[in-house]
Formats: structure tokens, C-alpha cells, sequence
């Protein structure tokens, strides 16, 4: 059962490819050295009722990136999405408690969800 | 490639012509058993456009090896209709001249099945989705990500692309 409140002050972890296939960069861009995702990861596709992203405080990077080798993690601020409207609920998935969603459709704020990254993990 | 290099004379037979363009010239023999270098040419994919015209073709055509949740999180495999939308806009940029305009653009699959194109410069930030049924919708934003634009493009009116760009970038 969902008992956590995100508040503005979380902060939500988002994966992201890394891996350089099929034959460039795919997912990502580089900026100041380190790939960074654009602002395509923070798109819900049509149907989905939200984004989906890890509550940093109910995990960690090891777990929540899933498969370092191919992925990294994006931190933003909960304060973001909240700030523009959008709520984020505790959605935990089994296996995985700290899953919440930035709820309803991203698109028109994606480039700002980008803007808002505070750090890129990747290991 | 400057054009820089001295003129030299090659022996050559009569009737012989021949291209190198690694070396960025063409040599011609048509009347005389020896001629000067006539002309200089960089091969295409030499030029800065072309280098940034083949990485972007790569990438594009790439993206049909994208399985499904390629990025994790149930993303849908490109649609080979988004991918030859994509690279019909790829040859338009070129032709117009967009890929050395000074400004910065990239490609990157949508999780719908879709992709978008990323314009950066200056005083620009514009994206152009292309739906995984090939459909266009052109977004601008202002410098705090805020969408300022939202406007449908159909593929035989690309010239708005173009318009919407260079009205940006030099405002």
C-alpha cells in the first residue's frame, strides 16, 4: 500500500539508457563530459497514466539503476513536477517499494523535468 | 579543406582524367600528356555538413534495432514510418543548409515509437516530434523550458520548419 508522501523536498531518481548501441548515442546527450538524458525520457507515451521514477529516500542508486552496465539515473528535485501541477504518488510495484509516478501526461513539461536534473549517476 | 595546396603538373597520358579525392583534387588530361590541377573539391562527407549528415543518417536508421522497452520503462519499438519521416527532415536540413547554420542538431527515439528532432542555439531551443504514424508537431521553447509554440507541420510544408527556425535564431 502507498504510504509515503512525496514532498518538495524528495528527490525522484528516473533511469535512462546509456549504452552507445544501436550505433551512436541514443537516449542521451553529452554535456560538460557526462551523458545526460534529453528531454524524450521524460515523455509518458499516450495510455500512461504517469511518469514513472524511483523516491530517492526509499532506495538507492545501485538497486534503482537495475542494470548499471546499460543504464543511468537522472535526480531531479520532487519540487519540479509539484511546483508546475503535477502530482507524485507512491506507487510501489512488487519488487520494487520505492516506484512512485509524477502523475498525468509529461510532455508539455519534459523539457522543464530535463532542465530541473540536479545530478546523473551512472556507474 | 582550404584551398591552399601549390599547383603541380603530373605526367599523364592524353584522354586520362581522374579524381582523388582523398587528397581533394581533380586532375584532368583531356589534350596534353600533362595538365595543371583544375579544381578542388572536398568529397561530401569531408565537409562539416556532411560528417554531421551521416552521423545523424546513422543514428536515425539505427534506431530500427530498438526492441521493445528499450529504455526500460515499456518503450515502444520506432516505427519505420517515424524513421523514414525522419530521414525525409534529415535531407531536408541538409539541402537547406540547417546542419551548418550554427545551430546544434540531434535525434533521439521517443518512447512512443516516435522521434524528435533537437534544435539548440543561442537564443533557440525548438524540438520537432515526429509520431510513430509519421505525423509533425514543431514545439519552441522559451530558456526556462516553457513551451511557447506548439504547431503541426505536415511533411510537404517543411519550409514552415525552416521559417520558424530562422525567425528564432535571428529575432
Amino acid at each position: 500500500m502507498p504510504n509515503y508522501i512525496i514532498t518538495a523536498e524528495d528527490f525522484l531518481y528516473r533511469r535512462f539508457p546509456i549504452m552507445d548501441e544501436p550505433r551512436f548515442q541514443v537516449f542521451f546527450e553529452i554535456k560538460d563530459g557526462k551523458k545526460v538524458p534529453t528531454s524524450a525520457a521524460f515523455k509518458t507515451k499516450p495510455g500512461e497514466d504517469g511518469l514513472s521514477v524511483d523516491i530517492k529516500a526509499l532506495t538507492t542508486p545501485e538497486i534503482s539503476v537495475i542494470d548499471a552496465a546499460n543504464y543511468g539515473l537522472a535526480e531531479i528535485p520532487a519540487s519540479s513536477p509539484l511546483g508546475l501541477g503535477y502530482p507524485c504518488t507512491h506507487n510501489p510495484q512488487p519488487g520494487n517499494n520505492a516506484h512512485a509516478l509524477i502523475v498525468g501526461d509529461t510532455n508539455p513539461i519534459a523539457k522543464k523535468l530535463k532542465k530541473a536534473i540536479t545530478n546523473v549517476i551512472t556507474f | 579543406m582550404e584551398k591552399t595546396a601549390k599547383q603541380i603538373t603530373v605526367a599523364l597520358p592524353a584522354d586520362t582524367a581522374m579524381e582523388m579525392f582523398v587528397i581533394g583534387a581533380t586532375f584532368s588530361a583531356a589534350t596534353e600528356n600533362y595538365h595543371r590541377v583544375t579544381e578542388y573539391k572536398t568529397p561530401e562527407y569531408f565537409s562539416s555538413s556532411g560528417m554531421k549528415y551521416f552521423e545523424l543518417n546513422d543514428k536515425i536508421t539505427g534506431f530500427e534495432n530498438l526492441k521493445a522497452n528499450w529504455d526500460s520503462y515499456n518503450a515502444d519499438p520506432i516505427s519505420s514510418s517515424a524513421i523514414t519521416i525522419a530521414l525525409e527532415i534529415l535531407d531536408f536540413l541538409k539541402r537547406e543548409g540547417t546542419l551548418t547554420s550554427g545551430i546544434e542538431v540531434n535525434v533521439f527515439p521517443m518512447r512512443d515509437g516516435g522521434i524528435q528532432f533537437e534544435f539548440e542555439a543561442e537564443n533557440l531551443s525548438a524540438e520537432l516530434e515526429i509520431n510513430p504514424n509519421g505525423d509533425l508537431t514543431f514545439i519552441l521553447f522559451n530558456n526556462h523550458g516553457d513551451i511557447i509554440l506548439k504547431q503541426p507541420i505536415k511533411i510537404y510544408e517543411l519550409s514552415e520548419l525552416s521559417s520558424y527556425l530562422e525567425e528564432t535564431v535571428y529575432a
